[in-house]
Order: C-alpha cells, then sequence, then structure tokens
C-alpha cells in the first residue's frame, strides 16, 4: 500500500522492462512471442525484453522482479492474459520488487488477440505488437500513486429472510458485527418454510428451519426488518448509505399473537403462503412459525381504507395492539458490507396451454403439492386432490417444467428431479397403494446421497418413464386426466389415465430482480439470474465492492448448497469488516487550480456528487472517498482542470497515437468500460468467438471516461472508425455516467455531419458482460465498414478533424 | 419401400458431413438442439396412428447421419402441421427441419412415388388431381360456372425455374 518507497522520480531516465507471455499455447498457439519480445524490445525506452512461459507463475514473478533491480526498471509492461484477472498478481509483484504498482501496464494479447485469431497466426502477431506498443507507449507516461485508505463500517445488512439470508445474517452476527435482516414478506422463512420434507435425509423442512428462524429472531446482533423493502442505496465499499421503506403492520409490539383478532376479521382473502390453496384473513399471521411473531393487517384487504367503518379486530384484541394511526416510515441504514439473498420465484405454468393449469382441478404445480402434502397444510397433510377431495388412486409428476425450456428459463433447475423423488416417497410412506408415474427427460440426481434416494424410489415401485407427455386432456366426468406422450426408450406412444398430475415448476429469477439491479449496479447472466464476480474463482462475490451473493439469487439451488453459499459470503463479509478497513484505487481526479474557469460542468456530471467547487473563494476540490473514478468529470472538463490519475489525458492519448502510427486506415480504436463492455471482449476471447483483427482496445473505467477529444483525435491519425462500448444505460456501474457517454457520441456525430465524415464511423455499443456474441458482431460489422472506406475519405477525415 | 431398397444400395453407411449439410440447407438449422424428450412425437398427429413417423426419432438419425433412414418414407409423412415446434421446449423447428430433409432427399434424387405422381398431374393437367369429364358436366348440369383455366404455361416456367421438371426427367430416363 505504501508508496514512499518508489523509485521513480520523473526527472529520472524511463525504463521500460517487457515480458510477452506465451501462456503455454494459449497465446504461443497462435501469436509468435519471440517475435513480438523482439519488437518490443525496438520500442523507446525499453530497456529489456523477454518472451516466457508463464508470466504468472512463481518463476515468472520472480523474473520480473529480478529485472526491475538488475536493470533499474521503472516501469513494467505484461502482455498476457485480461488485466481483470492478473493485474494485481503482476502489481503485487512489482511492489515487492520496490516499485509503484501504478508503474505497471499490462496488454492483453490473450482474449483480446490470441484467443480470438486462432487461425491468422501473422496478422495476430502484428495485432499483439501494436497491443504491447500501446502499453508501452502508456507506461512510458505512467506516475506512482498512492492509495488511500477508507474504513469499513463493521455492519451488514442481509437482503432476503430466506434459508440463505438467515443463515448469512447468523454467521455474521456470531461473529459480532450488527446484521440488518431485511424481508419484503411479513415473516422470514422463505420457500423452506413453504416445504413439507427435505431430500435426501427427508428431515422436516420447517422443524429444521424454525430454530434458526427463532434464533435470528432474537439475537441481540440482528435487528429484522420485515415487511420492508429497499429504496435506495448510496455510498460504496465498507459505506453504504441505504433507505428502508418500512411498510405499517398496524399491529403494535403488544402482540401476542393470540389470534382472537383474526377469528374476527369478516374479510377473508387467498392465503398467499398456501398458494392460494387456503384462505386468511385481513389480519393474519402467514403461518404459526412465523418470526417475528406478531399479526400484520394487509391494508389492501382491509375494510379500512380511508375511515374505520369496521373496528371487530379493535374489539376483539384485549391488549388493545391494534392500531391504525401507524404509518409507514423510512428509515436510514449505514452498513459497511451487503449480502443479496432476494431467493427465485417458481415457474407460472398457465403458459403451457397444453398442460392444462388453471383449467383442469386436478393439474397442481410441485408448490401446491408440498403445501397439501404438508401436516400444517390447508388439508392436514392429507393428499386430497382438488376436484372431489378424494385420494387420487395414481399421480403423475411431469419434470422440467418451465426449465431447460425456451418457454421458461433456458438452465436446469436443480431441484426438481429430487423433489418429485422426494414427494414420490412421501405418498409411498403414507399411501403404498397409490400408483406413481414420473414422466422424465433425464433424472439428474447428482448430489450427495441423491443416486440412493433415487434407487429407493424405484424399489418402492415409483414408474419413472422417459419421454414427457404432450398433452393432458381431462375426464369430463371423472375428472381424471389422460396424458399422451411418447416413451423414448421404447419408442411407443403412451395414453395414461391418472387421477392428479404434479407439474414440476422450475425456479425463475424475481420478477423484481432489476429494481435490486439497478439499486447495486450488479449485473445479469443471459437467464436472469446475478452475476458473480468470476464463475470459478469469487463465486460469492459480485463486480460491485462490498456486496456479496448467496442463495437462488445467484442460482437456482437446494436448501443445502443455498446455506453452503450464505455461509461462503458470510465469510468474505466477514474478511471485509474484520481489516476494518480497505483501499480506494487511486485513480480519482487531481484537479489544477490554476487551468479551473470554476464553471462546475464536472459537478453537474459527477454521479456521486464527489466535486465541491467554490467559485468566491476559487477551491475546487474531490471527495476522494466518495469518487469511485469513473473520469466522467474529466471527460466534460472544458479546460483540461481535472487530471484523471492513471487515465490521463496524456496516456489514453499515447495509446490512440500507438495504434494510428501504422496503417491506421485499417484499425478501429475502440473505448470500453473495465465493467461491462471491455468484459464482454473478454468472454468473447474466453469464448473463442473468432473476429477480424482490426480493434484496438483502450481501456477506461467508464465508458463516460472518453472525451470528445480522443475520437476527435483518432479521426485526426488517420483512423478507419472509432468504437465507444459501455454497460447498457441504467446498468452502468457509476450509476448514470453513461448517459454522457450517449450524449458526447451523439453530439460527435452530429460534428461528423457538419464535416461531412460519415457517421457508420463512429459507432456506439452497450453491451453487458456476459454479451461477448454482440461484441463480436459488432467488431464484425465495424470490420466491413472499414473495408468500405477509402484512402481519399481518410485524407478528408484527418482534415476535417485536425488542429488548426 | 421402393425408395428405401434404392436409397439403401447408395447410402448404406454412416455420413458424417449430413449433419452439416442439414445444418445449413434452409430450415434445418436448429435440429441440433434436440435432446430427446420426446415432446414432437407425443405431440404429432401422425405418430399417433403409425408407428413409422417418429420426429425425434428422425433428428436423432440425422445427428447420428444415418441418410437412408431419413430419407426413408418417414419424412413424407409429416404434414406440417406445425404443433411440434409449438411445443418444442429447445426451440427446435422440427416440422421446418422435416422440409429440409425433404428437400435434401429431393435433391439426391430420392423422391416419393406419390410425390412424383402428384407433381406430373400439376404440371400435366394445373390441377391438384385430375378432373373426370362426369364431375364437370354435373357442375354444369347444377347450374355452376366453369371451372377457371389452369395457366399451364406459367406452371411449366416455374417447374422449370425451381427445376422440378429436370427432376421428373432424370427419373423418367432412369427408368
Amino acid at each position: 500500500m505504501e508508496s514512499s518507497n518508489s523509485k521513480s522520480e520523473s526527472s529520472e531516465e524511463i525504463r521500460i522492462g517487457v515480458n510477452v507471455c506465451h501462456c503455454g499455447l494459449n497465446i504461443g498457439g497462435s501469436v509468435n512471442c519471440d517475435e513480438v519480445a523482439e519488437y518490443a524490445a525496438s520500442l523507446p525506452h525499453v530497456a529489456i525484453s523477454r518472451a516466457l512461459r508463464y508470466s504468472c507463475s512463481d518463476q515468472g514473478q520472480e523474473l520480473i522482479k529480478k529485472d526491475i533491480l538488475d536493470y533499474k526498471l521503472n516501469r513494467i509492461v505484461v502482455a498476457s492474459c485480461t488485466p481483470r484477472l492478473h493485474e494485481p498478481t503482476f502489481r503485487r509483484a512489482c511492489e515487492e520488487a520496490g516499485l509503484n504498482k501504478y508503474l505497471f501496464e499490462m496488454a492483453n494479447i490473450r482474449e483480446h488477440c490470441s484467443w480470438i485469431h486462432l487461425h491468422d497466426r501473422e496478422a495476430g502477431t502484428e495485432k499483439a505488437k501494436d497491443l504491447v506498443k500501446m502499453a508501452v507507449a502508456k507506461a512510458a507516461l505512467l506516475e506512482p500513486q498512492e492509495e488511500r485508505e477508507v474504513p469499513i463500517l463493521r455492519k451488514a445488512l442481509v437482503i432476503g429472510g430466506g434459508v440463505a439470508g438467515i443463515q448469512a445474517a447468523l454467521d455474521l452476527a456470531d461473529t459480532g458485527y450488527r446484521v440488518y435482516l431485511i424481508e419484503k414478506e411479513p415473516s422470514i422463512g422463505g420457500r423452506m418454510a413453504q416445504i413439507d420434507k427435505t431430500y435426501p435425509t427427508m428431515d422436516c423442512s420447517i422443524c429444521i428451519l424454525a430454530p434458526k428462524m427463532s434464533d435470528a429472531g432474537r439475537h441481540p446482533n440482528i435487528e429484522l426488518l420485515t415487511a420492508s423493502e429497499i429504496v435506495e442505496v448510496k455510498g460504496y465499499i465498507g459505506n453504504f448509505r441505504v433507505k428502508v421503506l418500512k411498510k405499517s403492520r398496524y399491529v403494535t409490539k403488544d402482540c401476542s399473537a393470540c389470534g382472537d383478532c383474526s377469528t374476527a376479521c369478516p374479510v377473508t382473502v387467498p392465503n398467499e403462503f398456501d398458494v392460494g390453496l387456503a384462505t386468511r384473513h385481513a389480519i393474519y399471521t402467514p403461518f404459526p412459525q412465523a418470526v417475528p411473531s406478531t399479526y400484520i393487517i394487509n391494508k389492501e384487504n382491509c375494510l379500512n381504507t380511508n375511515f374505520i367503518v369496521c373496528d371487530k379486530c379493535i374489539v376483539a384484541c384485549e391488549r388493545n395492539a391494534i392500531d391504525f394511526t401507524i404509518i409507514p416510515e423510512t428509515i436510514e441504514l449505514e452498513v459497511g458490507t451487503i449480502i443479496v439473498a432476494t431467493g427465485a420465484d417458481v415457474f407460472d405454468p398457465t403458459v403451457l396451454p397444453n398442460y392444462g393449469y388453471g383449467k383442469f382441478l386436478n393439474v397442481i404445480t410441485s408448490l401446491e403439492f408440498e403445501r397439501l402434502i404438508n401436516a400444517g397444510g390447508p388439508s392436514g397433510g392429507k393428499l386430497l386432490r382438488p376436484s372431489d377431495m378424494t385420494i387420487p388412486d395414481t399421480i403423475a409428476f411431469i419434470q422440467c417444467v418451465g426449465s431447460r425450456s425456451e418457454k421458461g428459463t433456458d438452465s436446469c433447475s436443480n431441484v426438481c428431479c429430487m423433489n418429485t423423488i422426494k414427494d414420490a416417497l412421501l405418498i409411498k410412506e403414507h399411501w403404498p397403494e397409490v400408483k406413481i408415474y414420473v414422466f422424465y427427460i433425464d433424472i439428474r440426481a447428482f448430489g450427495k446421497g441423491f443416486e440412493d434416494l433415487f434407487r429407493r424410489a424405484k424399489e418402492e415401485g415409483v414408474i419413472f418413464i422417459r419421454g414427457l407427455p404432450a398433452e393432458i386432456l381431462e375426464d369430463r366426468k371423472t375428472n381424471n386426466l389422460w396424458l399422451i406422450g411418447e416413451n423414448t426408450l421404447s419408442r411407443e406412444i403412451y395414453k395414461i389415465n391418472v387421477g392428479m398430475v404434479t407439474l414440476s415448476i422450475g425456479l425463475e429469477p424475481r420478477e423484481d430482480s432489476n429494481i435490486i439491479q439497478r439499486l447495486f449496479t450488479l449485473s445479469r447472466a443471459p437467464d436472469g439470474y446475478f452475476m458473480e464476480a468470476h464463475p470459478k474463482l469469487r463465486p460469492v462475490d459480485t463486480p460491485t465492492g462490498g456486496v456479496f451473493l448467496a442463495g437462488c439469487a445467484e442460482s437456482a439451488k437446494d436448501i443445502k448448497d443455498s446455506v453452503t453459499q450464505a455461509s461462503a459470503a458470510a465469510s468474505r463479509a466477514n474478511i471485509l469488516m474484520a481489516q476494518g478497513k480497505v483501499t480506494i484505487e487511486a485513480i480519482t481526479p487531481t484537479p489544477i487550480i490554476d487551468n479551473c474557469k470554476f464553471c462546475e460542468l464536472c459537478t453537474k456530471v459527477c454521479p456521486y456528487n464527489a466535486i465541491l467547487v467554490d467559485r468566491e473563494n476559487k477551491i475546487t476540490e474531490v471527495i476522494e472517498a466518495a469518487c469511485a473514478g469513473c473520469g466522467n468529470c474529466g471527460a466534460e472538463c472544458p479546460s483540461d482542470a481535472l487530471i484523471m490519475r492513471h487515465f490521463t489525458d496524456e496516456q489514453i492519448i499515447a495509446q490512440i497515437d500507438a495504434i494510428t502510427e501504422q496503417d491506421a486506415n485499417m484499425k478501429i480504436v475502440a473505448f470500453c468500460c473495465n465493467w461491462c463492455s471491455y468484459a464482454a471482449a473478454d468472454f468473447a476471447g474466453v469464448s473463442r468467438m473468432q473476429q477480424p483483427t482490426n480493434i484496438r482496445i483502450i481501456r477506461t473505467m467508464c465508458s463516460a471516461r472518453v472525451s470528445e477529444k480522443f475520437i476527435a483525435r483518432a479521426f485526426a491519425r488517420g483512423a478507419a472508425a472509432v468504437l465507444v462500448a459501455g454497460c447498457h444505460l441504467n446498468d452502468c456501474h457509476y450509476i448514470d455516467a453513461n448517459y454522457q457517454t450517449k450524449k458526447r457520441v451523439e453530439r460527435f456525430w452530429r460534428r461528423m455531419e457538419r464535416r461531412g465524415v460519415r457517421k457508420e464511423r463512429l459507432q456506439l455499443l452497450w453491451a453487458s458482460a456476459a454479451e461477448g456474441e454482440r461484441f463480436a458482431s459488432k467488431v464484425r460489422e465495424m470490420a466491413e465498414t472499414v473495408k468500405n472506406v477509402s484512402s481519399e475519405e481518410i485524407q478528408k477525415t484527418v482534415k476535417a478533424f485536425k488542429k488548426r | 419401400m421402393e425408395i428405401q431398397k434404392k436409397v439403401g444400395k447408395m447410402y448404406h453407411r454412416v455420413d458424417p458431413t449430413f449433419k452439416r449439410k442439414l445444418l445449413e440447407s434452409p430450415g434445418g438449422e436448429t435440429f441440433k438442439f434436440c435432446y430427446q424428450c420426446g415432446t414432437c412425437t407425443a405431440t404429432c398427429p401422425v405418430a399417433r396412428f403409425t408407428d413409422v413417423f417418429r420426429p425425434n426419432k428422425v433428428i436423432h438419425l440425422a445427428k447420428l447421419g444415418i441418410r437412408n433412414v431419413v430419407y426413408s418414407d418417414a419424412v413424407w409423412l409429416c404434414v406440417n402441421c406445425y404443433s411440434c415446434t409449438e411445443r418444442c421446449p429447445q426451440g427446435v423447428k422440427v416440422a421446418d427441419v422435416m422440409r429440409a430433409l425433404k428437400n435434401l432427399a429431393v435433391a439426391d434424387g430420392v423422391i416419393p412415388e406419390f410425390s412424383k405422381a402428384f407433381l406430373t398431374t400439376i404440371l400435366d393437367t394445373g390441377w391438384a388431381y385430375s378432373i373426370p369429364a362426369s364431375r364437370i358436366a354435373k357442375r354444369a348440369s347444377m347450374g355452376l360456372p366453369p371451372l377457371p383455366k389452369p395457366f399451364l404455361e406459367d406452371l411449366k416456367k416455374l417447374a422449370k425455374m425451381t427445376e422440378a421438371s429436370n427432376l421428373l426427367e432424370q427419373e423418367r430416363d432412369a427408368e
């Protein structure tokens, strides 16, 4: 962290060490690394250049450190993989050799070169040379920086009171941190509270969950906020300010949960907890084990909308615990870390008319089945079919309803196979004479003890048929159901009559995921679940520092996996809070008061209100702790009064110049934001999506860093095309900074029009980190545009944008 | 059956390039996504009446590259009702795949007798089936207007452009 031992002085001669990594055959297979290293040696300021087999290995790092000392290097360039992967590794190596870590620069010749040009070694090598040249040009202008430390509040917020949220909250509270557990429903418990038994051990679900719920309810370190929703999130890692809307329960703390009020209430509505199979009153508690154990009035159901017209509950309550004057309140919490455990929704099978759910009485979903077979459920644990309240003699389970399908989610829901097997065994336990069919595509019994349970089901006589029914038809007299389909193993068409059908519905991302996504600037995978920072190595972190994921918010998973992940997320949050401080990257702007005209344009575009301009006293100040380093202000400033550290104008212009030095008329100068579009280009590389070799990517933290003068510079230097790429609007990691990107690009388009330059040569792309193909196809499209740009046109453009 | 005999002689081995061919022909693009759930066959109105036609089996064999079976009578039984396409969870356009297979079969000179006869009738008479003189007389006796004249020349031009007539001629020559 400390940088006072930096060896670099501005007056000192610049000596750059370049290391070109083979990465085994990952780079060496399609790029001639030795040739690139040789080329790098010829670049200005380069003191030593070598090709390494694996630069990230201990040996590679040792060699880099040794070079720093032996050759008195004061800048290091490594050409290897994406900086999003190994920049921290090499920065650490530099620090260990006494070099400030901001004097390190990386060229991405794997994801952005070798992997996307697998079959053109020559062009790939040329591109790699260019990328190294860009890095060397930037490295020569790098300055040592000092990082600031910010404290981390030792308080955590857990969003979602399902089993994952409860586990994470308990882990953190037991460690000694203050935890706020927020739940949107009146009680914590989540999906697990609705389920009858758990697989593979057949434990009673609520019996093992209820103790955890009450632990969370009375833990001195946990503050439960039920019937509450998050409305606003501000701040940054370690210092979040979260606004929570506490809806009114209209019942005070005096409630003893005796239930007299509910008995007196004249209103009945479907009960959400029993998925509508039973009713509740307007004043109710969702289920007997609810935590907090207190009643709530749903104002939408209650007769007292504006005036008190019905006082049945007030009269019935002996403790006078009902108060209609309580109003919803908004409270503000200050926390250091946040765990998102918002869970999942279930698929709605009404979109599949061929299964007749909602039309035929005896077709139910697996969640409804759980409530039916639960002793605390509406039928008292008796498996009664809805049409005539009798126990059916045959039951069919249909798997993959809404999972692995374009009609629901594309992915496997992970839980339905084992849930069905468990349900089948439960039926066999109570009513052995009931015949059970399971229609499946594949039975995925992948976990510990799952195959045993599957085997037991087969032993008990459950009939497994491979091939889903195409259609369910109802016998109007008996309300029995005909299933028509094909047994794909014997290739025979079956037509089977059953008394009841259970649709094994899959899990889906929460309907309101987009709200959480926007509040915390998270990313979502194509299937809609929240994306982790790295799918393998950082599975519970999110791209937003200090925010972690647990449970079904990340992907569909069962109870055990949710609990495991919750403990992992708690542990990750604990690491941050135990350290008590975090260093903030030194990428914030430095104001140059002499240049400043105090026009306040920067303050207008700053998403964090992190710049203070005092026109009278001639003071311009950047609040570093609040600044996230997007660079929006630097791009907006008309008088060069803000220097964006580590992404200075000079550095970026040096990169543009390096790109356009040779064959500029064939090249696309691209500016990509670190979080989405650069990651999308990485993703295209990891997925080996082959692309033309024209593009050269300059990384900035946000697309809003891209000043119009950069675009003008690229065109003035003869570039064929320019691409500006960022996160989707409203998905920006800097709140709304990319609206400024849009504004600047649109302004530049108008400028191009005025000067007679074709607008197609400047492209704006929004691509999320998961949209590798979107990025790749944009590159392909632009490469076609480049082909149509004549040399006369380039000359004209150069003239149009050259500084007069 | 006649077709099968003929095709059986022509292609009796697995053809690894067949997959690519099908992928590249219009309508065949989606067949690779099939995961054999059986929904298409379960939905298929034809499959309920005959054991010969199993859409998922046809796709499975196409994936394996066994084209003599794919070129059997089976694909021609598809009535293009698109029920399978509607219900496929993986977005396989089953009916379009069947059409693509028919096109590939025809390009390889495999045309079932019925389709040949059908095409010949259309090109010879301009009607989907030849209408007996007795029925025309009956129409006239009932006071119905006379049938419109078929555009034989145009039909022939179309057949030539689509190379349908060439196929028929080749078949005739072979015989």
